[in-house]
C-alpha cells in the first residue's frame, strides 16, 4: 500500500459519499416520501454494480487491485451505507410503521443480494 | 460548505473502513465468516443513531458537522455493498447455513444496536435539563 493508493480510496470514498448525499437530495425534492427510497435505490444500485465489477476484477487480474481499492472499497464501499439503512428501520419502527419497516429491511436484502448476483453473472 | 464536509468525510470513513477490515481480514480468513463488515456495520449503525439523535434532540449541532460526520464519515465507513457480495459468494460457495446467519445477524442486530443506540441518546437528553438549569 503506498500512499498514493490511500488517498485512492480516500478519493473515491469522497465522491461515493457525495453522489450519496447529491441522490438523497436530489430524491427528497422529488418525493414527499425523503426516507427510505433513496438509500434503497442507492443500496441496490452498489449491490449490482459490485456484482458487476467482483465479475470483472475477477477476469481481468491486470487492474485487479486497482478495480478493487478504487472502485470497490473506495466509490462503492462509501456510496453504499449501511448504518443509514438500520436508522431509517428504526425511524420507521418509531413512527409506528412496522409493516413497511419489514418490507424495508427484508426487502432490501433480498433485492439487493438478488441485484449483486445478477451483477456477478450478468458478464 | 456541506458538499465539502461530507466528502472529507467520505474520504476518511473509505479509510477507516478499509483499514479497519485489512485489520480484521485475517479473523475473517480463519473463519470464513467476514467479522470485518460485520463489526463496521455495527459498530456505524450504533454510532450513526446515538450521534443523529443527540444532534436532533439533545444539543444543536451545524448542518455541516453534522452531515459531514453522519453522511459522510459514517455512510462511507459502513457499507451495504461488500455485505451483499459476501453473503452472494458464501451462497454460491455452498454456505447456505453461514449466508444466512451473516444476513440475519447483520439485519436484527443492525436495527437493534441502532434502537440502542437512539435509546442512549435520549436517555443522556433525560440527565440533561438538571445541568442545563444551572447553567441559566
Amino acid at each position: 500500500m503506498t500512499p498514493w493508493d490511500l488517498f485512492s480510496i480516500g478519493a473515491a470514498g469522497a465522491l461515493g459519499a457525495l453522489a450519496r448525499y447529491g441522490v438523497g437530495v436530489a430524491v427528497a425534492r422529488r418525493t414527499s416520501l425523503a426516507y427510505p427510497p433513496s438509500t434503497f435505490f442507492i443500496n441496490i444500485a452498489g449491490a449490482f454494480l459490485l456484482g458487476l465489477s467482483a465479475a470483472h476484477a475477477a477476469s481481468n487480474p491486470g487492474i485487479q487491485s486497482i478495480e478493487k481499492n478504487v472502485f470497490q472499497i473506495g466509490f462503492l464501499g462509501a456510496f453504499t451505507t449501511f448504518s443509514t439503512f438500520t436508522v431509517e428501520a428504526v425511524r420507521l419502527i418509531e413512527d409506528g410503521e412496522w409493516l413497511r419497516c419489514g418490507v424495508y429491511v427484508g426487502g432490501s436484502a433480498i433485492v439487493g443480494l438478488l441485484a449483486c448476483a445478477l451483477g456477478f453473472h450478468a458478464l | 460548505m456541506n458538499a465539502i464536509a461530507v466528502a472529507i468525510g467520505g474520504f476518511l470513513g473509505a479509510l477507516a473502513r478499509f483499514f479497519m477490515g485489512t485489520w480484521m481480514a485475517p479473523l475473517a480468513d480463519q473463519t470464513g465468516f467476514p467479522w470485518g463488515t460485520l463489526t463496521i456495520n455495527l459498530l456505524g449503525a450504533f454510532v450513526l443513531a446515538f450521534f443523529l439523535t443527540v444532534a436532533m434532540e439533545v444539543v444543536a449541532i451545524k448542518p455541516a458537522l453534522r452531515l459531514g460526520f453522519a453522511t459522510g464519515f459514517l455512510g462511507a465507513f459502513t457499507t451495504f455493498s461488500t455485505f451483499a457480495l459476501e453473503s452472494v459468494r458464501m451462497l454460491e460457495a455452498g454456505e447456505a447455513a453461514l449466508a444466512g446467519a451473516y444476513v440475519l445477524s447483520s439485519l436484527v442486530l443492525g436495527v437493534l444496536v441502532s434502537a440502542l443506540g437512539t435509546r442512549g441518546a435520549r436517555m443522556m437528553k433525560e440527565n440533561r435539563p438538571a445541568a442545563l438549569e444551572v447553567d441559566r
